[in-house]
């Protein structure tokens, strides 16, 4: 009783004075009772012997009850109808005065975003209806032009007003400002109530906030309403717990890529979809790892921060551009790279061509195959090494003579520059007078072996812990027989210093910094002849510091650029964690002002010195490095209430309303047609048939639940007669769920928007259903094939008779992968597996021309799905075997986009998504009709001249 | 109330009628092969000349018939001398008259025919136009001509399904006022026509019954009356409150007299009585003049009125 007072109590009525209209059912019920049915009316041949029969009593024929009452009830349903009642679930209002609604909007507010802005306009709309003022305010300073940055404040508004004002507002990547927040407070009007809308987890300290709320209180009640779902995932709201990428570098020991500190809570749900990727400057993704198995293998630093790592190829490290997590959108969550990371660009002397087989006593062979280990090396001569653009980082020359004076001026420059020379000794060496080392050294070289030693081949002497080399492992085992010494008579000039030496003191390795760059000498050969060093992993691990210490200068260089000049963004990240243009009225950043802290005035981004052009120079500004893991929120101030938005929309219930009056008068209808049946069939025939027509009508438009799951395939003549849209089931109900209700969104737009009117989405499984009536089938990959699949050879052999009949398989492996990575995801592998075999043509990127993005709609060549950035793969050259392209593969799951889409979100990437669908569908039914007018322009012009 | 005219000879239950002259043709000669021989009055099986039928009265033929004395006027080469020889007077030898017989139908193109009180149930034009070609076989295979009489157009006689579809395309009542008020008789007999089946609901007044009876007897034609009622009609079942429209009165609906009873169930005494003297006026009118009555309802098997059919022209015999 009191659940359904406390439902009755959530219903509200907009046009309340219609019920007083519930008042004349009474007078209804007795003009109903007093007026009776309409008597049947019979064409009665022996009417002769009734014209002159006695007339008995006229007595009112009562109206049934049941009949009277059904009537009532259709009335009072209308009224009801008519009052517009509005189904509320959320707790009214409390008080009476102004409503201010904050926003949470920092950092980690954009998962919750949508949620957040809906409650937002419900709260305004619900104070709207009482004729309450509402105050909007954010919590992050947004900048504003000519002004201080503040946070954002208006009021009083209306509910449209409000809603259009949230269309303005977005996410912040930076952290609250609460105390500018409350300082704007002081301004609106006190009393009523605040809604303070929050995610679970508000940026900034969780003693701020608090502090904030109670600041709140003291004008009025508070609720806080924390979204309960920020993320849909397969249909499954999930909360993810924020994740920052607090730390990069790069991988120093044990292969190639990144070290990253994670900032994350030990939660075991993060969903396999959610990932850590390293992208390059196009957005293609280099390398992937799930977050979850990331943070696993990861050390634990302290609560909530994770040292992990990524291993990618060297040859793709220079690529990098940006480190992010897929499905946690926000500024935290990405990691730009800048200069400091692009590094690794090296190369070394080799005379030879490089295709030539070298030797196993060639130097060069091991400096290559040592620099290979962490970078890809260029090898050629002199002016190979130096013009290159950008400038190399590191350059390894084997032994080598006197270096051409012109080559020696250029080294210089170079080195200045910020290069780093790595130079070995040898009998060339030893014979000359070097240049360019950073110790003189004598000529003639020290031998421990041969006629003039001195005793047995030498280790090497633990190294100091202020050398560039300290604590690097597994130099035990080295033997040097010979070596070039130095001359400490010679004169000195500069600070340099012994990196490295010999158990009896004498240096292996001196170095010395010059200008941004430095050289190095390695009193030993690079190759076997004077040593073993060559031989032991220490060689690559000391040739990998080296390169590393051109990174090191570098950031201390940019350092010194940020105090001397301002820097300007060339990108910023908004809230979501997406690159932008900068704003242009974007004031640099001054060196006052360049407190590094992400905040209005330097959001996070990529910026460059205002005096340079090149991207070699940008530096990045990250949101994570500069906050701490955020707190969630446990303890609240007394007095606030803590509310979750569970269905926030307000359902009307005119609809429902109405369509039960309507459904009752249908009844009444046949009721009365029952009651007053006409004389001949033929009328009574036509009379049920329009009604079971609108019957028919209303059922068709009733909101009919369909069952869940995969339905059985209709038989052969239905599918052949109708465009059907087909999809591969993955044995994943949820999975199958979404691309169905995707598909049927797709079908629903083809219906809307062409003349392509699919009658279904049904799933099909190669190898055991029919293929051929299919033009089109959808194959979703999830990585783990279906374990009742038919065999691969039975699967084969259908795929390959479908496409060789001019079937089309669209692949999308759902995980904005299918780069030429060497690291394959289990989609990518599963999609080898399927293909394998199938005797496709070459694949290519598809051109931006291609008929693909106009087969229907125009479309830029981007066709984002629920991800973005991967490339979509089709046929090569169209040849005569397949003139349109039998597969396409793309990655960015757009079945999720549109069922998305079809449950009401709206963006641009959502639009492109559902025309990329629209023209899938075209393309696979019209072919290649449309490329001709690809050459429209051509041919108008041809035929003008 | 399973109607055995519609389970038997109806293509499907639900109609109302014969759609096509094949379909009426094939129920009706289903029908009357149920008929036993003879059953037409005034048949002779084992007459030598198929097709041939005595007049029991004087005419052209070829078996004798009766002497007659000379009058002025006949032709001498009908004096049968050898009688005359006999005895003073001039005989005249007259032979029986031979010939085919017409057998004339009639359907009341009435628009109460048009009536059935179910969806189950055929309309009474139905069963009368299933009578009426049966009995047009039935004709025929004795060798008489069927002839069916219109009342707009002359009669029409020839092969069986040209009088199949002329039954079937009697004009439809109400659909000109001109016809609104037709006669549910013929108006005209054709001269010599002996036989003359008329099937209708005869809820006209009995009266005018009679005088058409009247007119039959000084033409010389034999009356099979079929009458065909609903079993509405028979049974009055309604209850509560109806109006009733005379469906017979005129094409315009809307100025049909009706008539409304606030309870059926009360005045259906009232309504059995007035068809029972209904019908007993109309069995007197036939009795008086010879003429036979059968008497039909649409939900009973059709096959019942040809046994009484039989059962009437061996008695006749």
């Amino acid at each position: 009783m009191s659940a359904f007072s406390a439902a009755l109590s959530q219903i509200t009525f907009l046009s309340p004075w219609v019920l007083l209209g519930l008042a004349g059912l009474p007078a209804l019920w007795f003009l109903l009772r007093t007026l009776p049915p309409r008597p049947r009316l019979i064409r009665f041949p022996a009417w002769r012997f009734l014209n002159d029969v006695p007339p008995t009593p006229k007595t009112a024929a009562r109206m049934p009850w049941w009949l009277l009452l059904l009537r009532l009830l259709l009335a009072a349903l209308v009224l009801l109808a008519l009052s517009q009642p509005v189904l509320r679930q959320a707790a009214p209002l409390s008080g009476s005065g102004p409503v201010r609604i904050v926003l949470e909007n920092s950092l980690f507010s954009a998962p919750f975003w949508p949620s957040m802005t809906r409650e937002a306009a419900r709260i305004a709309r619900a104070a709207d209806r009482a004729g309450r003022p509402v105050y909007l305010l954010t919590s992050a300073a947004q900048s504003r032009p000519g002004q201080d940055p503040a946070p954002y404040l208006s009021g009083p508004l209306s509910a449209p007003e409000v809603s259009a004002a949230l269309e303005t507002l977005s996410p912040r990547p930076w952290l609250p400002d609460y105390e500018a927040a409350a300082q704007s407070l002081e301004r609106i009007p006190h009393g009523g109530e605040s809604d303070v809308l929050s995610p679970p987890y508000p940026g900034g300290s969780a003693e701020s906030f608090t502090r904030f709320l109670e600041k709140l209180q003291e004008q009025g009640d508070v609720k806080l309403v924390t979204p309960s779902a920020g993320r849909h995932d397969a249909g499954e709201a999930i909360i993810l717990p924020p994740v920052l990428i607090r730390g990069v570098r790069i991988k120093r020991e044990g292969g190639t890529g990144f070290e990253i500190d994670i900032g994350a809570e030990r939660w075991n749900r993060f969903p396999e979809s959610v990932s850590l990727r390293v992208y390059d400057h196009a957005g293609d993704v280099l390398a992937a790892r799930p977050l979850i198995e990331a943070i696993d293998s990861g050390k634990p630093l302290s609560p909530a921060l994770y040292r992990t790592g990524i291993d990618m190829p060297a040859r793709f490290m220079r690529d990098a551009a940006r480190i992010g997590i897929t499905g946690v959108p926000g500024a935290g969550s990405v990691f730009l790279l800048d200069r400091r990371f692009r590094t690794y660009r090296t190369g070394y002397l080799s005379l030879e061509a490089e295709s030539a087989p070298r030797d196993l006593d060639e130097p060069a062979h091991y400096i290559g195959s040592a620099l290979a280990a962490f970078s890809d090396p260029l090898a050629g001569d002199y002016e190979a090494l130096l013009s290159q653009d950008p400038p190399l980082q590191m350059i390894v020359l084997p032994d080598s003579g006197r270096l051409p004076d012109d080559v020696q001026a250029r080294l210089t420059r170079w080195i200045e520059g910020g290069g780093v020379l790595v130079r070995f000794a040898g009998p060339k060496m030893a014979a000359s007078e070097p240049v360019l080392v950073p110790v003189p050294v004598r000529t003639g070289g020290r031998f421990s072996e041969g006629a003039f030693s001195q005793g047995t081949p030498l280790a090497i002497a633990p190294i100091p812990s202020q050398s560039p080399l300290a604590a690097l492992e597994g130099g035990k085992d080295v033997r040097v027989r010979n070596q070039i010494l130095s001359d400490p008579l010679a004169g000195d000039d500069g600070p340099a210093q012994s990196w490295a030496t010999l158990e009896d003191g004498t240096p292996l390795v001196t170095g010395r910094f010059s200008g941004q760059g430095s050289f190095i000498l390695v009193h030993t050969t690079a190759g076997p002849g004077w040593s073993d060093l060559c031989l032991s992993g220490f060689y690559v691990e000391m040739l990998r510091r080296f390169a590393g210490l051109t990174a090191q200068e570098a950031q201390a260089i940019d350092k010194n650029h940020a105090a001397a000049a301002g820097l300007r963004p060339v990108q910023i990240l908004d809230g979501y964690g997406r690159l932008q243009p900068p704003p242009a009225d974007f004031l640099p950043v001054t060196p006052e002002s360049a407190a590094l802290i992400p905040g209005p005035k330097s959001p996070p981004g990529r910026y460059r010195d205002q005096n340079r052009s090149d991207d070699g120079a940008d530096s990045a500004l990250n949101a994570g490095k500069h906050i701490s893991y955020p707190e969630k929120l446990e303890r609240l101030p007394r007095g606030v209430t803590r509310l979750t938005p569970g269905d926030d929309r307000e359902a009307s219930l005119f609809a429902p309303l109405m369509l039960t009056a309507l459904f009752l008068f249908l009844i009444d209808w046949i009721v009365t047609l029952w009651i007053t049946r006409p004389a001949t069939s033929v009328r009574a025939a036509g009379r049920l048939l329009s009604c079971l027509f609108f019957i028919c009508v209303f059922l068709l438009f009733a909101p009919l639940a369909r069952p869940a799951g995969a339905a059985s395939l209709p038989p052969p003549e239905e599918l052949a007669g109708e465009i059907y849209l087909a999809y591969v089931p993955s044995g994943r109900a949820d999975l199958d769920n979404r691309t169905e209700r995707g598909l049927n969104a797709l079908a629903g737009l083809l219906a809307a928007r062409t003349s392509v009117e699919p009658a279904g989405v049904v799933p099909v499984v190669p190898g055991r259903d029919p293929l051929s009536f299919f033009p089109l089938i959808y194959w979703p990959l999830d990585g783990r094939p279906d374990s009742d699949a038919p065999s691969s050879a039975a699967r084969r052999a259908a795929l390959r008779a479908y496409l060789a009949y001019g079937g089309m398989i669209f692949f999308d492996t759902r995980d904005a992968s299918l780069q030429d990575s060497p690291v394959a995801s289990a989609q990518v592998r599963e999609l080898r597996e399927i293909t394998n075999g199938l005797g496709l043509p070459p694949l290519v990127r598809a051109p931006k021309d291609h008929v693909l993005f106009r087969s229907y709609y125009l479309l830029p060549g981007r066709v984002p799905g629920l991800y973005d950035g991967a490339p979509l793969w089709t046929a090569g050259k169209s040849d005569d075997a397949y003139p349109v392209s039998p597969v396409i593969i793309g990655a960015h799951d757009w079945a999720g986009a549109w069922a998305l889409s079809a449950q009401g979100s709206q963006s641009a990437d959502l639009i492109l998504a559902e025309r990329f669908g629209v023209n899938l569908v075209m393309y696979a039914l019209t072919g290649n009709y449309k490329a001709d007018q690809i050459h429209l322009p051509k041919i108008l012009e041809r035929l003008g001249r | 109330m399973p109607s055995g005219l519609s389970s038997l000879l109806l293509p499907s239950k639900r109609q109302s009628g014969y759609r096509s002259a094949a379909a009426l043709l094939d129920a009706a000669a289903r029908l009357a092969a149920r008929a036993g021989p003879g059953v037409l009055p005034g048949i002779r099986p084992d007459s030598p000349y198929p097709g041939t039928r005595p007049r029991k009265r004087a005419g052209p033929g070829a078996d004798f018939w009766q002497f007659r004395p000379y009058q002025s006027g006949d032709r001498p080469q009908d004096i049968d001398w050898r009688r005359s020889a006999r005895s003073d007077q001039v005989f005249i030898r007259q032979r029986e008259w031979t010939g085919t017989r017409h057998v004339c139908l009639w359907c009341d193109p009435g628009a109460g025919m048009a009536f059935r009180s179910a969806g189950n149930l055929p309309e009474k034009r139905a069963a009368a136009q299933l009578f009426l070609a049966a009995l047009a076989i039935l004709a025929q295979k004795s060798g008489d001509i069927p002839v069916l009489l219109r009342p707009d157009a002359p009669p029409a006689k020839g092969r069986l399904d040209d009088l199949a579809a002329a039954l079937l395309h009697l004009p439809i009542p109400g659909d000109a006022p001109a016809r609104a008020m037709r006669s549910p008789l013929p108006e005209t007999l054709p001269p010599g026509a002996s036989l003359l089946a008329v099937a209708s609901d005869f809820l006209f007044p009995p009266e005018t019954f009679r005088d058409f009876l009247g007119r039959c007897a000084r033409n010389g034609t034999h009356i099979l009356a079929l009458q065909i009622l609903d079993p509405a009609e028979i049974r009055f079942p309604f209850r509560g409150r109806v109006v009733f429209e005379d469906s017979a009165a005129t094409a315009d609906a809307a100025a049909a007299p009706r008539i409304e009873l606030a309870r059926c169930e009360d005045s259906r005494a009232a309504y059995l009585a007035r068809l029972a003297a209904h019908q007993s006026a109309l069995e007197d009118a036939c009795a008086a003049h010879d003429a036979r009555l059968l008497r039909h309802a649409t939900d009973t098997p059709p096959e019942d009125i040809m046994s009484a059919l039989c059962h009437f022209t061996q008695g006749k015999a």
